[in-house]
């Protein structure tokens, strides 16, 4: 067990009072200290879990109970990491920033409070998973699909609010967001957009109601505890046909980057498609050792057998139509003309393919918004799973897909790693997220591990490239990559900080926006 | 062959493990049907996912590496006690991460060790 750290400056008896008050709230039973706290750790920590250690977690079940707690916090000064299924692996887990920060944990908060068919959405809790959702849908026959993540376990909320990613046309999750309910620091309650309104009947249909739109602060944040949120899910469409185009060239990375812009600009493709490295794909069927077994990067002849054991090549888009067959039909044509100039470039069905456990046939679920947990293979390549994930972006362009690849690829080669990565391709930009997957068990690896993810946050913002998100360990360093103007978003969203939670009790250092408490130390 | 791997599955954990689980377990109770029933469905729930068998299940493919093939599936393992299952949920084990009580309750933890250590053989008295 790592050593219990206290909330700093809280005496044992102060943090005790407070322990009781929080248990009186939500019940005995859901109160979590000493070894019940073992899950909260994050799975693929690369630092000493003791700087992300939590001495209890709080489990409230309703929005009137969070508001108790959040007051009790208050009145002690215990700061609460908010949780939502906590299943931010890559990026934390259920682990806070600060040690002795008491984990507010959302879970139990799961009902399905709406689903509106005719419209084309839901209103859920935070504890709502993307399996609890679909699983609902199915049961009641809904004509409605979800966009997903990989991990099919997380929360529907706390992934929108980590501006997380899917594969359907829905894909950018927080575009897809309408409406919130949020507790406040101070222990207020309020709803945004229409849901300010006590009358309106449009809380899920219009996003911005009147005046400073409020949603955007409360994702990625600290402001705040969201207790409700909208999400938009897509009408089922008449007909989907998922594809897969394979290129045979490390170099092809730059054409395809570019034969892509405007197919996405101008919405040709649908869908929030992806293109995958070639070991991201292997990993999902195999591991590093059946193809090499020395340090150092994978050589070409084990890169060439892995292409044809798996029939895939150096880099594969996945990708998707939905619509009526006429309209499918005229998109597929414009898109397979465009790639069909990349030499090499090979098309395939889920049909066509000829292996039962192909990753196409995977994909072909989540493009279609059914929540697996597949990916989680891929955190096997090396062994003994461990995984954080690097995720700069960058504009919709050849030149620059390919700098940031070799950039990245030579310096994982150099510590040793291999490079496995997808481009998600946005409206307007490429997420490069780099999967830097690493042996848990292995001390040394993960020491190499935060020292190379430290040196590609450096030298990505150096080029000009920021992360869209980021891993506990690195919050500080990628917050202050974001300093135009000697700091100034930055300097707006402490002083935001300091006017909405003036004692510092919501996740302190989250995305590196500390409280003015913490602030010397941060 | 089964006495290998169990015995590494234990090595596996022991490093974390508290003492008290170290110790031998006691004789397992006989399992209620409806207690098997309920943790059946709480497999399905949140483990299934993982573990079910055929493809695109990590954990099934990542035990077949490991155990091989007739250990790949857990719910058909004869092998498995409460307390490795306990420990693997509650603390999770390389790859796989922990769940925690606001998931899985202890009652509901009980109720998939019972479910998967159904196939278990009576425990006769360990020799060391
Ligand atoms: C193999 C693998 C594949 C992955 N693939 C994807 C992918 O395809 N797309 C993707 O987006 N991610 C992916 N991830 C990352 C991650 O697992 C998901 O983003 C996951 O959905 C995040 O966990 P969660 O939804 O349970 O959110 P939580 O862990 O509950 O929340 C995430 C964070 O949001 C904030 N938060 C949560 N709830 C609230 C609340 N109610 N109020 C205020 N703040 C809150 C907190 O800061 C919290 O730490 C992947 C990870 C792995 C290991
Ligand atoms: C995200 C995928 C995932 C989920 C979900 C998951 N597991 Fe696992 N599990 C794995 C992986 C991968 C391994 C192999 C870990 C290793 O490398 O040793 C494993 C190993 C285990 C083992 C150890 C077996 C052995 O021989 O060492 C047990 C027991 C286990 N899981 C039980 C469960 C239970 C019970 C659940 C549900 C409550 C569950 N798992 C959910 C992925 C998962």
């Amino acid at each position: 067990m790592t050593p219990l750290t206290l909330p700093p400056g809280l005496t044992e008896k102060d943090f005790n009072d407070a322990l009781a008050e929080f248990r009186r709230i939500v019940g005995d039973q859901y109160v979590f200290t000493g070894d019940a706290l073992s899950a909260y750790r994050d799975p693929y920590s690369i630092e000493d879990d003791s700087k992300f250690s939590t001495p209890a977690a709080v489990a409230p079940d309703t929005a009137e109970q969070v508001q108790a707690v959040v007051k009790v916090a208050n009145q002690y000064g215990v700061p609460l990491w908010t949780i939502s299924a906590g299943k931010n692996h890559g990026y934390g887990g259920a682990a806070p920033r600060m040690a002795g920060t008491v984990v507010l944990d959302l879970a139990r908060m799961n009902r399905i409070l709406e689903i509106n068919v005719d419209s084309g959405y839901a209103l859920l809790e935070p504890g709502v998973t993307y399996f609890d959702l679909y699983r609902y849908i199915q049961e009641k026959g809904l004509k409605l699909w979800l966009d997903v993540p990989d991990p099919g376990w997380g929360s529907v909320v706390g992934n929108a609010l980590e501006r997380g990613i899917g594969y359907t046309p829905y894909g950018d999750h927080f575009m897809m967001q309408c409406g919130m309910e949020v507790v406040l620091a101070n222990g207020e309650v309020m709803r945004t957009g229409m849901g300010a309104m006590p009358k309106s009947n449009a809380w899920q249909l219009f996003k911005y109601g009147y005046g400073p739109y409020a949603d955007g602060i409360f994702t990625q944040s600290n402001y705040g505890i969201v207790t409700k949120m909208g999400i938009w899910l897509m009408p089922e469409p008449p007909r989907y046909r998922p594809y897969m185009i394979s290129f045979q060239r490390e170099e092809d990375l730059e054409q395809v980057i570019d034969v892509l812009r405007p197919l996405k600009v101008n919405n040709i493709i649908q869908n929030a498609a992806t293109l995958r490295s070639l070991l991201l794909v292997a990993g999902i069927n195999a591991t590093r050792s059946q193809y090499h077994s020395g340090p150092g990067p994978i050589p070409d002849s084990a890169a060439k057998k892995i292409m044809a054991d798996q029939d895939i090549g150096m880099w594969n888009f996945y990708g998707a139509l939905y619509g009526p067959p006429p309209l499918m039909d005229v998109l597929w044509g414009i898109t397979r003309d465009a790639f069909a100039s990349i030499p090499g470039a090979r098309f395939f069905t889920p049909e066509e393919r000829r292996h039962d456990n192909d990753v196409l046939k995977h994909r072909a679920l989540t493009m279609r918004g059914v929540p697996r947990l597949t990916e989680y293979s891929f955190v096997n390549w090396v062994g003994g799973g461990g995984h954080i994930g690097f995720s700069p972006v960058s504009p919709i362009n050849g030149k620059e897909a390919m700098q940031q690849y070799i950039m990245v690829r030579d310096r994982l080669a150099q510590y040793g790693f291999d490079y496995l990565s997808v481009f998600a391709i946005g409206w307007r930009e490429l997420h490069h997220v780099i999967e830097l997957i690493f042996d848990r068990r292995d001390p040394e690896e993960k020491r190499k591990a935060y020292e190379v993810f430290g040196i590609m946050v450096r030298e990505a913002a150096e080029a000009g490239y920021g992360e869209y998100r980021t891993h506990i360990s690195f919050m500080d360093q990628v917050a202050k990559t974001y300093s135009w103007n000697d700091h100034a978003q930055l300097k707006f969203q402490q002083t935001l900080k300091d006017a909405l939670d003036p004692k510092g009790i919501l996740s302190p250092g989250k995305q590196g926006i500390w409280p003015a408490r913490y602030r010397q130390g941060g | 062959m089964r006495r290998t791997i169990h015995a590494l599955a234990l090595v596996l954990a022991a490093a974390w493990m508290p003492t008290t689980l170290q110790a031998a377990a006691p004789p397992a109770p006989p399992v209620a049907a409806a207690d098997i029933a309920a943790g059946k469905s709480l497999f399905d729930r949140w483990c299934a996912e993982c573990h079910a068998p055929g493809h695109g299940h990590p954990g099934t493919q990542q035990l077949e590496r490991l155990r091989g093939a007739k250990l790949a599936e857990l719910e058909s393992r004869p092998d498995l006690t409460a307390a490795l299952i306990r420990y693997v949920v509650r603390n999770g084990q390389n790859a796989m991460p922990a769940y925690r009580p606001s998931e899985i309750s202890d009652a509901g933890l009980e109720q998939i060790s019972r479910y998967l250590g159904r196939n278990q053989p009576p425990a006769k008295p360990r020799r060391r």
